[in-house]
C-alpha cells in the first residue's frame, strides 16, 4: 500500500471542499478520480501535495502517519503531481525549465545532465519531445510531456495526474496511457483525475467517484460501466424552481451561425439560436469552447469566423459597443475582472456603461444626487446589503457583489440576458436569487443564454439544454426530455448528435 | 433575500460619503510629508550647519512679510497646475512625469503667439500654452494607447527634447537680439501679461486665480462627467472598462493629452505672470516638484491646492534661507525628494503586503481564503 488517506476534510469558508474522502492507492495502481467540476477532486490531490493543510483526516504514506506541509515534503516522499495547466517559463528550454525546478539550493547549474536525464527518459517513454527549444514553441501535447518528465525525472513512487488529458488530442492520449502502463509495471501507483468516462475504462483498474466534496462510489473499472459512472457522477438531478413558462418560445433574438475561433480554446462551427420566453443552458466541462463563445457573445473578443446577429442585426465584434449594451444584458463570470471596477464606488458601478447615464446628465455634469438614489433604490430592490451606495464595490462582499452585477444588468429590461457561470462562489441563497432573477427575465418574455460547469444549475434553469465539447455543440434536448445519464454522456465526449 | 425589504437595505447619505478613507490617506500624507521635512533637517544638522536659524529663514521666507507670502503664491502656480496635470494622469492610470517637458513645450508655443500676435491678449497665449502642453503629452499618449510603449519613460524621454528644444530656439531663432548674450527671448508685451490683485497688503497673482479655476474645471471633469468616469474606470480596472464599452486606448490618450495640456498651461501662466520671457532655464524643476504635488493631494484638485500651497512655500522659504542662512536652496528638492519616496514607499503594493503580513501574524486568521481572484491590474 504507498498511500492511504482516510477521512480528509477541508473547508473553505463556508464550503465544505471535501468531507471525510477515504483514497487508497496501491503499488502498480491506476486510481481513476472521477467527478464534476467542483467535486473536490482538486482540493483532495492539494490535500495529499502539500499545497493545502487538511482540517481534519489522517495521511499514511507506506502505512506510516505523515504531514504534508508543502510539495517539497510531498517529493521527498516519492509523491509527484502533473498540474493541469505547467509552470513551466516559456521562453526557456525544457532542459532549462527542468534545472530551474531543481536549482532551489543555490548549487551550480548542470544543464548537460537535465538534458541527458530527460533525453533518456523521453525515449524510455516514447515521449516525442525536443528538450532543446523553448517551451513556448512546443505544442501543448510536447509541454504535457515535458510536465510529466519533470516529475519522472524526481523518480516518485505515487504520480498524480490532473486533468492532463484535457488539451490532448485522442491519439496523445494514447500514447500518454501507453507510458502510464509501462510505469504501472514498474510498480509505481497513478492517480488519473479526470471526468472522462472513457479514460476511466481504458486505463484506470480502480474509480472514485466524487460528487459535492464526498467520495461517492470506490469501484473496480471491471465491475461497472460508463452508465453507471455518469449516474453516480452527476447524482440525481434536485427539484426544480422553475417551471416551464406557460408561454412558448417566441421569436428569435440571438442567432449566431458557424461560429470559429482559433487559438488555445478553439470554436469550431458553432450554430446557436435564443428565442423569447426562454432560458437556454450550455453545459460541458470547462475548456470547451464555452468561454470564448461567451466572451465573442459579449464582445470582448473579436470572431475568426461566423454572424452574430440580434433581432436580426449582424452584431459587431472584438468590443461591446453602445448598441449592443442596450440591447444585451451582459453577467459575465470574472466579476472582479469584468464586471466590477472594484476601486470605485457602487453608484458609479450600478451605472458604467449604462444609457441610464445620460439621462441624469445635465449640461454634461452628472446629476449625481439622482444617481445615487437610483443607484440605492436599484440595489435595495436586489437585496444587496451594503452600508451605503459610496462604498467601494471591493468591500461587498462574493454574493453582493455579484448581485450589483446583476442588479445593473438587468435593469434595463435588455432583450437578452447572457451569463456565465451566473453563481460562481455564491451561497445557496444568493445563488437562488440570481436564478429568479433568470427565470424572471424568461417570464417577462426575455431571451436568456447561460453557460455553466454546474450540472445541477443547468438541469434547474434551462428550458433546453445545448452541451458543448472540443469547442462544437455536440448535442442538445429540451427539458421535457432530459436524461442525465445521456447529458454526462454527451459532457464526456462518448457519444455525438 | 426578495423585493420585501425594498430599498432599505443600501442607505444614500446627503453628504458625500467615504469621508474615513480620505481621513486615512491624509494622514499617510501628512506623515510623508513630515518625514521629508524631517530628513531635511536632518540634512542641515549633518552638512554642519545650525538648524533653528534655518528654519526660521525658511518660515520668513515663505509667511514672514506680505512680499513673503506672495513669493510663496507665486511659487505655489505653476507647481498647482502641472500638479494638476499629473493628477488628471493618475487618475486615468497614468504616471506623466513628463510635467517640465510640457511646460517647456507650453511656454515655448505660448511665447511664440504671445510675440506674434501680442493683440490676442492673455488668453491666447494660455490656450497656446496648452496646445503646446497637450501636443507633448498627446505624444506620449499616443505612443502609450496604440504602441503600448510605457508613459514613464517616453515622458522622461520628452523632458530633454523639449528642454533642448527650448534652449535651440532661445538661443538661436527666438533669441532677444539685444540680451548681451543671455540665452532668453524678449519681454513678451504689456497686454499679454497676468498682473497681481492687492488682497489686503499681500499682492496675488492672477495666475493664481487661473490656477483655482483649473482645480475646480479639473474636478468637476475627474468627478462629475461621464468622460471622467470612464477615465477613472480605465484607471482603475482596465478589462472592466473593455467590459462597459469604454474605449480604452482613446481615453488613455485624452488623458495624457489634458494631462501635458494642464502643464502647458503651467508654463504660459509662469510665462505671462511671472518671469515674462522664455529662456533655457525657465523652469526650476516646476514639473517634478509637480508630481510631489500631485502624490501629497492624492490626485485630488484640491488636495493638489493645500499641496502646492506647502511646497510653494518650502521652495519661498528656501531660497530665503540661502540668502539669510546659506544653507543651500537644495534642501528644498531633498525635502521634496523624500516626502515623493516615502509616498510611493508607502502606497507600494509589496511595501503593503509586508505590512499586512506582519500585522497578521498577530491575529489567528487562516492564509487561504476561497473567492480570492487576484488583484486589480497595475495600479
Amino acid at each position: 500500500m504507498l498511500l492511504d488517506v482516510e477521512g480528509l476534510t477541508k473547508r473553505y469558508g463556508g464550503l465544505v471542499a471535501n468531507d471525510a474522502v477515504d483514497l487508497v492507492v496501491g503499488e502498480g495502481e491506476v486510481v481513476a478520480l472521477l467527478g464534476e467540476n467542483g467535486a473536490g477532486k482538486s482540493t483532495l490531490v492539494k490535500l495529499v501535495y502539500g499545497l493545502a493543510r487538511p482540517d481534519a483526516g489522517r495521511l499514511r504514506w507506506r502505512g506510516e502517519e505523515v504531514r504534508i506541509g508543502s510539495p517539497r515534503d510531498a517529493l521527498a516522499l516519492g509523491i509527484g503531481l502533473v498540474p493541469q495547466h505547467d509552470l513551466m517559463v516559456p521562453t526557456m528550454t525544457g532542459a532549462e525549465n527542468l534545472e530551474l525546478s531543481r536549482n532551489l539550493t543555490g548549487r551550480l547549474l548542470d544543464l548537460e545532465a537535465s538534458r541527458a536525464r530527460l533525453a533518456e527518459l523521453a525515449s524510455e517513454f516514447g515521449l516525442d519531445v525536443d528538450v532543446d527549444v523553448p517551451v513556448e514553441r512546443l505544442t501543448v501535447g510536447q509541454r504535457q510531456w515535458l510536465s510529466l518528465l519533470r516529475v519522472l525525472v524526481a523518480d516518485v513512487d505515487l504520480l498524480f495526474l490532473d486533468e492532463i488529458t484535457a488539451n490532448l488530442t485522442p491519439s496523445e492520449t494514447e500514447l500518454l496511457f501507453d507510458s502510464l502502463r509501462r510505469l504501472r509495471a514498474q510498480g509505481r501507483g497513478i492517480v488519473l483525475i479526470t471526468h472522462r468516462l472513457s479514460e476511466v475504462l481504458a486505463i484506470a483498474d480502480r474509480v472514485v467517484v466524487m460528487r459535492q466534496g464526498r467520495k461517492v462510489a470506490d469501484l473496480a473499472v471491471a465491475d461497472t460501466d460508463e452508465r453507471e459512472l455518469a449516474r453516480l457522477m452527476v447524482g440525481r438531478p434536485v427539484e426544480r424552481i422553475s417551471e416551464r413558462s406557460s408561454t412558448p418560445p417566441g421569436d428569435v433574438v440571438l442567432e449566431a451561425t458557424g461560429l470559429g475561433l482559433e487559438g488555445e480554446e478553439r470554436l469550431e462551427g458553432v450554430d446557436l439560436a435564443v428565442r423569447r420566453h426562454e432560458i437556454v443552458g450550455i453545459a460541458g466541462v470547462d475548456g470547451n469552447g464555452q468561454r470564448p463563445l461567451i466572451e465573442a457573445l459579449m464582445g470582448l473578443r473579436p470572431l475568426d469566423r461566423g454572424t452574430v446577429l440580434l433581432h436580426g442585426r449582424a452584431v459587431v465584434g472584438g468590443t461591446p459597443d453602445r448598441r449592443l449594451r442596450a440591447e444585451m444584458a451582459r453577467v459575465p463570470e470574472d466579476r472582479h475582472r469584468h464586471g466590477l471596477a472594484l476601486g470605485m464606488t457602487l453608484w458609479e458601478n450600478v451605472h458604467l456603461g449604462r444609457i441610464e447615464l445620460r439621462r441624469l446628465t445635465r449640461l454634461g455634469l452628472i446629476d449625481d444626487r439622482r444617481a445615487r438614489e437610483g443607484a440605492g433604490g436599484l440595489l435595495g430592490r436586489f437585496g444587496v446589503r451594503a452600508s451605503s451606495v459610496d462604498q467601494q464595490a471591493r468591500e461587498l462582499s462574493g454574493g453582493n457583489q455579484q448581485k450589483v452585477v446583476v442588479a445593473r444588468e438587468l435593469s434595463d429590461d435588455a432583450a437578452l440576458v447572457v451569463a456565465m457561470n451566473p453563481t460562481r462562489g455564491l451561497d445557496i441563497q444568493a445563488a437562488a436569487f440570481v436564478h429568479e432573477q433568470l427565470v424572471a427575465v424568461r417570464d417577462r418574455g426575455g431571451a436568456v443564454l447561460f453557460v455553466s460547469f454546474d450540472l445541477e444549475e443547468i438541469l434547474l434553469l434551462a428550458d433546453r439544454v445545448l452541451v458543448m465539447s472540443g469547442g462544437r455543440i455536440v448535442g442538445g434536448f429540451d427539458r421535457a426530455d432530459h436524461d442525465p445519464d445521456r447529458l454526462a454522456l454527451l459532457m464526456g465526449g462518448s457519444v455525438h448528435g | 433575500m426578495s423585493d420585501a425589504s425594498s430599498a432599505t437595505t443600501v442607505g444614500v447619505p446627503r453628504r458625500r460619503g467615504g469621508s474615513r478613507r480620505i481621513g486615512t490617506a491624509l494622514l499617510v500624507n501628512l506623515l510623508a510629508v513630515a518625514l521629508g521635512l524631517l530628513g531635511g533637517i536632518v540634512f542641515i544638522a549633518v552638512t554642519g550647519l545650525e538648524v533653528g536659524p534655518a528654519v526660521r529663514a525658511i518660515l520668513t521666507g515663505a509667511f514672514g512679510s506680505p512680499g513673503a507670502l506672495r513669493e510663496t503664491l507665486r511659487q505655489a502656480v505653476p507647481i498647482l497646475i502641472a500638479g494638476l496635470g499629473v493628477s488628471y494622469g493618475l487618475r486615468a492610470g497614468l504616471f506623466n512625469i513628463g510635467g517640465e517637458g510640457q511646460i517647456y513645450a507650453g511656454a515655448l508655443v505660448a511665447v511664440i503667439v504671445a510675440l506674434a500676435v501680442p493683440g490676442l491678449g492673455p488668453l491666447a497665449a494660455l490656450a497656446a500654452g496648452m496646445l503646446g502642453g497637450a501636443l507633448w503629452g498627446g505624444a506620449a499618449g499616443a505612443m502609450r494607447a496604440w504602441l503600448r510603449m510605457d508613459e514613464v519613460i517616453t515622458t522622461i524621454l520628452l523632458n530633454f527634447i523639449a528642454f533642448w528644444g527650448v534652449s535651440y530656439a532661445v538661443n538661436g531663432p527666438l533669441k532677444d537680439p539685444d540680451s548681451s548674450g543671455y540665452p532668453w527671448t524678449v519681454q513678451v508685451d504689456e497686454a499679454v501679461r497676468l498682473g497681481a490683485l492687492p488682497l489686503g497688503p499681500v499682492q496675488v497673482p492672477v495666475g493664481l486665480l487661473v490656477g483655482l479655476v483649473a482645480a475646480i474645471a479639473v474636478a468637476l471633469v475627474i468627478g462629475r462627467t461621464r468622460h471622467g468616469m470612464e477615465l477613472r474606470l480605465v484607471g482603475t480596472s482596465r478589462s472592466a472598462a473593455t467590459f462597459a464599452g469604454v474605449p480604452v486606448r482613446r481615453r488613455q490618450f485624452q488623458a495624457l493629452a489634458a494631462s501635458g495640456a494642464l502643464a502647458g498651461l503651467a508654463g504660459a501662466v509662469e510665462l505671462i505672470g511671472a518671469q515674462l520671457r522664455l529662456s533655457d532655464f525657465f523652469s526650476p524643476s516646476y514639473g517634478f516638484t509637480a508630481i510631489a504635488v500631485a502624490l501629497v493631494g492624492n490626485a485630488n484638485p484640491y488636495g493638489c491646492i493645500a499641496a502646492a500651497l506647502a511646497f510653494g512655500a518650502l521652495r519661498a522659504g528656501a531660497a530665503s534661507m540661502e540668502r539669510a542662512a546659506q544653507v543651500p536652496v537644495a534642501i528644498s528638492l531633498v525635502v521634496q525628494g523624500i516626502v515623493i519616496i516615502s509616498l510611493i514607499l508607502v502606497r507600494s503594493p509589496i511595501v503593503t503586503r509586508l505590512l499586512v503580513e506582519r500585522l497578521s501574524r498577530f491575529s489567528p486568521r487562516r492564509p487561504d481564503a476561497t473567492d480570492a481572484t487576484g488583484e486589480e491590474g497595475r495600479a
